[in-house]
């Protein structure tokens, strides 16, 4: 945590400007609200781990980003360049400040009210927050009370080392409350059989079959038989495409199209039983650093925000890759970028940048120019 | 919504000045208790006073008040018949922070809790306000006030004219020529006769 601490106004001033920059490649609001629910599905469903200080810290800005960006997406980008500097703001104003969240009624509505402030703001409430044990679901009371029996928590160095022992589980608390965000998709839970479901034995001839259990087993069959004539066409047919696969997989790279990570999971992979499962054959190629014309989808100054969107879209079957702007020529220097292919020609890019855009992932083309450092 | 704190308020004094605003509150302000944004401020001025008394590190005593007559700020606050913002919230922090400054941490947070519900006819205090000859005991009248009910008390005067150090008498002649409403001017004048 005490690394958030760090830079923290010029690190403000930074996701403001991605925030901004991000605002401005949608097309419409609609398209932007998508995004923002399927990232913020995304934070709900992450596991914050307490070994990982850096996914944790990561999460916790990508949490505020996206409310700044929900923020945005509301109010227009002029609310954004109109907000005064946290530096402006009193000192200890964000202890006091926490009373404009609390008095929102639902932790939704807490949570967007973050998106209205600074990251340093966000991050010196969150703060406070945590040193006094609090979290989103406490009421506006509650709070008054604990700042002024416990105002000496608030105290340095004593206020650091609070803080740092509670923020693993205020960071949990956070995430439970965007749980309840109307945004937010959960997924169904599967049904486990629980060991005491499985060791309750019911002799089989006590077992009446109805109907429709003795149905459902005839579609089970005639499923098999079908998903067993289609993993005969598919060996017949995917063959070839397997062998173009391996092709590919070759360091060779003969076409441009080799170091590509194609979006689609391909069906024909998955159906053969002799192979190793895939998400998909071109999604384990990695796409060799080299120029080009690179198609890029977020672009941070940050190392830990561009990581953990690769690592993020690494779950889902691509294969992006975190390429730094500074050694090329042709990219704008100092910024991480997120590339999800890399091409001879500017023509090529365009069906994976379609493939992209159905995923609700936003790119741009930039030719590489030469590498200016190993 | 409950309040924790209630086994603290029994040690809070009542004295004089609690008495004279209990008479002042206005009861179907008093009603709407959510967290409209007045009062939201309020609560905030006062997490604030309390930072400044923190930052104190102690107590303060009831003589404090008088100290503060000798603040050039506060003497021209006291005399000016005009106030802006800043000059508000600033005269009114300082007296809150001594105020605030006499009781514990959990009966300070009574306190914030429990003033910033209640809303007072601007009138009324009036009234009872320049009754007191003592301005030190004004100022302390006034310290109890929440923040909203400073702002609206204040900018009462203003429309008057009335500098916050003017005798009764001052007091008086404003509210004769009150015209406009003969039912308040005559309430008022009662109040002040009467006490």
């Amino acid at each position: 945590m005490e690394s958030l601490l760090k830079n923290l106004t010029e690190t403000s001033k930074v996701i403001d400007a991605e925030v901004l920059a991000k605002y401005r490649q949608f097309a419409s609001v609609t398209d932007a609200r998508k995004w923002v629910r399927k990232e913020l599905s995304h934070l709900a469903s992450t596991a914050l781990g307490p070994a990982s200080q850096v996914g944790q810290n990561t999460w916790f800005k990508h949490l505020y980003a996206n409310l700044r960006l929900l923020y945005v997406i509301q109010m227009g980008e002029a609310a954004l360049l109109t907000q005064l500097p946290s530096s402006l703001y009193d000192s200890q104003g964000a202890e006091v400040d926490i009373l404009d969240i609390l008095t929102e009624k639902t932790e939704w509505d807490r949570l967007c009210k973050i998106g209205t402030g600074t990251y340093e703001m966000f991050f010196h409430r969150m703060r406070a927050m945590a040193v006094l044990g609090l979290t989103l679901t406490a009421s506006p009371d509650d709070y008054v009370v604990k700042f002024c029996t416990e105002y000496t928590r608030f105290n340095t160095p004593r206020a650091m080392m609070e803080a740092q022992k509670k923020w693993p589980s205020f960071l949990v608390s956070l995430q439970t409350s965007l749980k309840t965000s109307p945004l937010v998709e959960v997924p169904i839970k599967t049904i486990v059989n629980t060991p005491s479901q499985q060791v309750v034995a019911v002799p089989p001839k006590t077992i009446r079959r109805s109907s429709l259990s003795v149905g459902r087993e005839r579609v089970v069959s005639f499923s098999a038989v079908l998903g067993l004539l289609i993993v005969c066409g598919v060996v017949l047919w995917g063959g070839p495409t397997w062998k173009r696969a391996e092709q590919i997989k070759e360091p060779s790279h003969s076409t441009p199209e080799a170091s590509v990570a194609v979006v689609a999971p391909s069906p024909v992979v998955k159906a053969t039983p002799s192979r190793k499962v895939e998400p998909s054959p071109t999604a384990t190629v990695s796409t060799q650093e080299r120029a080009g014309f690179y198609v890029i989808g977020l672009a941070s100054r940050e190392e830990a925000s561009a990581r953990f969107e690769v690592q993020k879209h690494q779950q889902e079957g691509l294969n992006p890759r975190l390429v730094y702007s500074s050694n090329w020529s042709g990219l704008t220097p100092n910024y991480y970028q997120v590339v999800y292919g890399i091409f001879e020609n500017r023509g090529d890019t365009t069906s994976l940048r379609k493939e992209l855009e159905k995923r609700g992932i936003k790119t741009y083309v930039m030719h590489s120019g030469q590498r200016v450092r190993q | 919504m409950s309040l924790p704190l209630t086994s603290h308020a029994a040690a809070i004094p009542i004295d004089r000045f609690t008495q004279t605003l209990k008479i002042c509150v206005d009861r179907e302000e008093e009603q709407a208790q959510d967290f409209e944004p007045s009062r939201i401020t309020s609560l905030k001025m006062d997490l604030r006073a309390i930072q400044e008394v923190e930052a104190m590190e102690g107590y303060a005593s009831d003589a404090d008040f008088d100290e503060l007559l000798f603040v050039p700020k506060v003497q021209s606050f006291l005399a000016n018949p005009r106030h802006d913002s800043q000059e508000v919230k600033a005269f009114w922090l300082m007296a809150r922070i001594r105020y605030l400054a006499l009781f514990t941490r959990p009966q300070r947070a009574y306190i914030i809790q429990t003033s910033d519900r209640l809303a007072y006819k601007p009138s009324l205090l009036m009234a009872e306000l320049y009754r007191l000859p003592a301005i030190a005991d004004r100022v302390r009248l006034l310290s109890r006030l929440s923040y909203r009910d400073f702002t609206a008390f204040i900018a009462e005067t203003d429309k008057r004219k009335l500098p916050l150090k003017a005798d009764g008498g001052v007091f008086l002649s404003s509210i004769a020529f009150n015209k406009q409403n003969s039912e308040v001017r005559q309430s008022t004048r009662r109040t002040f006769l009467a006490r």
